[in-house]
């Protein structure tokens, strides 16, 4: 099967100016933007926007495990579900999960275990599952990023957030969070996750070729980024709250009475005709 | 250290507490304060474990978990519905990790009839239940390694008929309740409906119209985004009453 | 939550017993729809995409292209098809694994308006006959469940066409099968000639009512779906579930969908998802 438009990467990817091609400095993050109680069915969920990554998580559990044998007495198993969808890249990917992502849901799935109590939930499994609907570079560290903040939003106990980013190699220099162009044609790329209550790497994969005085460098600029990040997972897992909160503040008692009743009826059917979808 | 909801733990105070993430910091002294349930020790800081509410209880630090799985507790009322059956058990949807076990000999002598002036004891028996059916039980046995025993014997317990079920995660059922039921009394006087509230998140009710049901259930979902912020009660009266006037319910 | 898998017995009582006075648990009418959010274009690797919130249930397609030869009973024509995958993030009940019964009954009747109504001008889809057309690929992901999939699924499938950018092929030579992006694309308006509108009816004992939401369809005894072109014709239809209906009500349905559908057309006014800037 063929295309028409082939995938064509660009000979440099750094520009004369030391800016990236969509016009970042070489440690500078994409946009991220990232909601939690995103699927109204899921016990957690979360949604980020990297960049061009658009991905949902939602989070199960803990229930019965299916198979039974599965199940562990003494303490609860986790399940990862990494899964792209068709359209997410640029050649349509065959819908059945792939081998690159049975890998990737497994290093998720090593990265996240380590900071949950599942000992707290014997005999039961934890469900998290992950649809990447636009893959645009770096994925696996945004799919950390985002299962965790689902987890948390379940109310799972843990430890604490696990934030990841990659680290890339093009044109002989070290850049900070690749795109999906800087990926294919870059040459190393080495996501990295850290779970912050210890400090420590949770996630780390390499893919190319650096030297060790590269390998310093990139680990050192994906630390100060990952405080970036950090911040806003802490954000969005407060927000949800605190937007709520927020509204309140200018709450002020209004008693309907004949004189305002009118236009509380309108707005009020306005309000129905939006929502109006209870279970 | 447990997870558990603290319903004793009162949520009415007038002050917003401050919303805490899991891993977030809640102090270094560990010389004036524990940690308590929701937390943790780590090296020589108190940590959280969950998105919730920070709450100082003397010398404890708590945090109230804003979303949550029901950890079944003997002695809880639950309402649990049939997801299966056999000759010795059915099994229960509790709402929490695994489903709870209620036995045919905990469902037996559950009222007392009188016919002719004699007492007749009325047997719920096996036929009685099928899939499907929703039960209020109370739970007498729980531990963190079995699945839950669930009994049928007691008041208020048994088959529910009609009614609606309404599912809201459990951490927000003290909000429900209120300070000594002050929460929920309201809510029965002001819709004139029949509440069942049970730590497992789930809530029974039944009124005499659909519209009362209707508000009632707007209201519980109204609660259950608003669980986390002070005033509560006195909005959620300001709500009804003017619901009623926009919507013309007596 | 953990309830979904099992139908619980006083839920069907009450709605009946509600529907029975012409009301439903969320307050519409029996003949409300719920309100329908359309976003397109939202995946940029896809060709197009869209997704469509109607209440609650959340719905994302991808459209993406593969040249490839035609089937052997229609070489001068292109292929489209439908795929929905019901997966495990969108509701408890729903488990990974291959499509199931749901699934494929779901991207069959998605598939069967746009083939029925003519939509996809495959004539134009065609390279060389016998050798190469366009394979065009509508894959349909559930987000979140909460009823009626039918007709969301299938206002997505539309609006991902109608926002798709297809890059038009000229032929370098038909013997070798050599073929070049002209730099052009398809213009959706003359590729697609005719959005079909689905309308689907739940039926509880013997009241009916449109647009069943989660609770709705858990417990209705069945379902009956219609499809109008934009002519009014009907182009599909088909019964769901157990429940069965008489004769009457089987043609005062029709008739009723096709009125909502035509409305639900006019409102969604799905040509305004064009992608224009590029033809």
């Amino acid at each position: 099967m063929s295309l028409l438009i082939k995938d064509e990467s660009p000979e440099k990817l750094i520009g004369e100016d030391g800016k990236r091609l969509d016009g970042r400095d070489l440690n500078e993050l994409r946009s991220i933007k990232m909601e939690v109680g995103v699927i109204p069915n899921a016990d957690g969920s979360a949604y980020i926007e990297w960049g061009g990554n658009k991905i949902y998580a939602a989070v199960y559990g803990p229930r019965e495990v299916h198979p039974r044998h599965d199940a562990r007495p003494d303490r609860g198993i986790l399940r990862t579900f990494y899964r792209m969808t068709t359209f997410s890249v640029s050649e349509r990917k065959r819908p059945a999960p792939g081998r690159r992502e049975k890998e990737i849901s497994m290093v998720i799935k090593n990265a996240i275990e380590p900071v949950l109590f599942l000992e707290l939930y014997p005999d039961s499994v934890v469900e998290v599952f992950i649809e990447v609907i636009s893959a645009d570079g770096g994925t696996r560290c945004a799919c950390t990023a985002v299962a965790i903040l689902a987890l948390a939003d379940a109310g799972i106990p843990m430890k604490g957030l696990i934030t990841a980013v990659a680290a890339g190699k093009v044109d002989g220099k070290i850049i900070i969070d690749c795109s999906g162009d800087e990926d294919k044609s870059g040459e190393a790329d080495l996501p990295c996750a850290i779970s912050w209550y210890n400090n420590q790497i949770a996630l780390l994969q390499f893919d190319g070729i650096m030297d060790l005085k590269e390998f310093d460098k990139s680990i050192d600029q994906i630390l100060e980024a990952l405080e970036k990040i950090r911040k806003l997972q802490e954000e969005a897992l407060k927000k949800r709250y605190i937007d709520v909160r927020d509204h309140l503040k200018n709450y002020n008692p209004k008693v309907v009475t004949t004189n305002n009743i009118e236009e509380k009826i309108d707005s009020n059917n306005q309000k129905n005709q939006n929502g109006g979808d209870q279970t | 250290m447990e997870v558990e909801d603290i319903d004793e733990i009162d949520l009415n105070q007038m002050k917003d507490k401050e919303i805490v993430i899991p891993g977030e910091v809640l102090s270094e002294d560990l010389t004036n304060f524990t940690p308590g349930r929701g937390t943790t020790k780590q090296g020589n800081k108190i940590i959280s474990l969950f998105v919730g509410l920070k709450v100082i209880r003397k010398n404890y630090i708590n945090v109230i978990p804003l979303r949550g799985i029901y950890t079944p507790t003997e002695g809880d009322k639950v309402i649990g519905v049939i997801i299966d059956k056999n000759p010795v058990k059915w099994k229960l949807d509790i709402n929490a990790r695994n489903f709870g076990i209620l036995k045919p000999s905990n469902t037996v002598a559950r009222t007392q009839k009188f016919r002719k002036g004699r007492p007749e004891r009325v047997y719920e028996t096996t036929e009685k239940f099928s899939v499907g059916d929703v039960l209020i039980v109370k739970i007498t046995q729980a531990d963190r390694l079995h699945h839950p025993e669930l009994t049928t014997q007691g008041k208020y317990l048994g088959k529910r008929h009609s009614g609606k079920l309404i599912e809201i995660p459990p951490p927000k059922i003290p909000r429900i309740i209120g300070r000594k039921g002050s929460m929920i009394n309201l809510l029965k006087e002001m819709t004139n409906c029949n509440i069942f509230v049970t730590q497992n998140g789930r809530i029974w009710i039944q009124g005499d119209n659909f519209e009362k049901e209707m508000l009632l259930i707007d209201t519980i979902h109204k609660i259950e985004t608003e669980a986390h912020t002070s005033g509560l009660t006195d909005r959620i009266k300001d709500f009804i009453i003017n619901e009623k006037t926009i919507r013309g319910i007596n | 939550m953990s309830l979904s898998k099992i139908l619980v017995s006083t839920e069907r009582k009450y709605i009946l017993k509600n529907l029975k006075q012409d009301k439903r648990i969320d307050g519409r009418d029996l003949f409300q729809y719920r309100d329908i959010n359309i976003d397109a274009n939202i995946v940029k690797a896809a060709e197009g995409s869209a997704k469509v919130q109607l209440g609650k249930t959340c719905v994302i397609t991808g459209v993406k292209y593969e040249l490839g030869p035609p089937f052997p009973d229609m070489p001068d024509k292109g292929v489209f098809t439908v795929m929905a995958e019901l997966v495990p993030m969108s509701w408890g009940a729903f488990e990974g694994g291959p499509p199931g019964k749901q699934a494929i009954e779901l991207a069959r009747l998605i598939d069967r308006p746009i083939r029925s109504a003519k939509t996809i001008q495959n004539e134009m889809l065609c390279l060389i006959p016998n050798k190469l057309v366009y394979i065009i690929f509508i894959d349909v992901y559930l987000i979140n469940y909460s009823g009626n999939l039918i007709d969301s699924g299938a206002i997505s499938a539309l609006t991902a066409l109608v926002s798709s950018k297809i890059p038009t092929a000229k032929i370098l030579d038909e013997e070798k099968v050599k073929v070049e992006w002209d730099g052009g694309y398809f213009n959706t308006k003359k590729l697609l000639k005719n959005l079909p509108i689905s309308i689907t009816f739940g039926k509880i004992d013997d009241v009916v009512f449109v647009d069943p939401n989660l609770t709705e369809e858990l417990v209705m005894d069945g379902r009956i779906t219609y499809a109008f072109d934009d002519d009014g014709n009907l182009v599909s239809l088909q019964k769901g579930g157990l429940a069965t209906f008489s004769i009457d009500e089987v043609k005062s349905l029709a008739r009723k969908a096709k009125e909502l559908g035509d409305k639900m057309r006019k409102d969604l006014n799905l040509w305004q998802y064009q992608n224009l800037k590029n033809k």
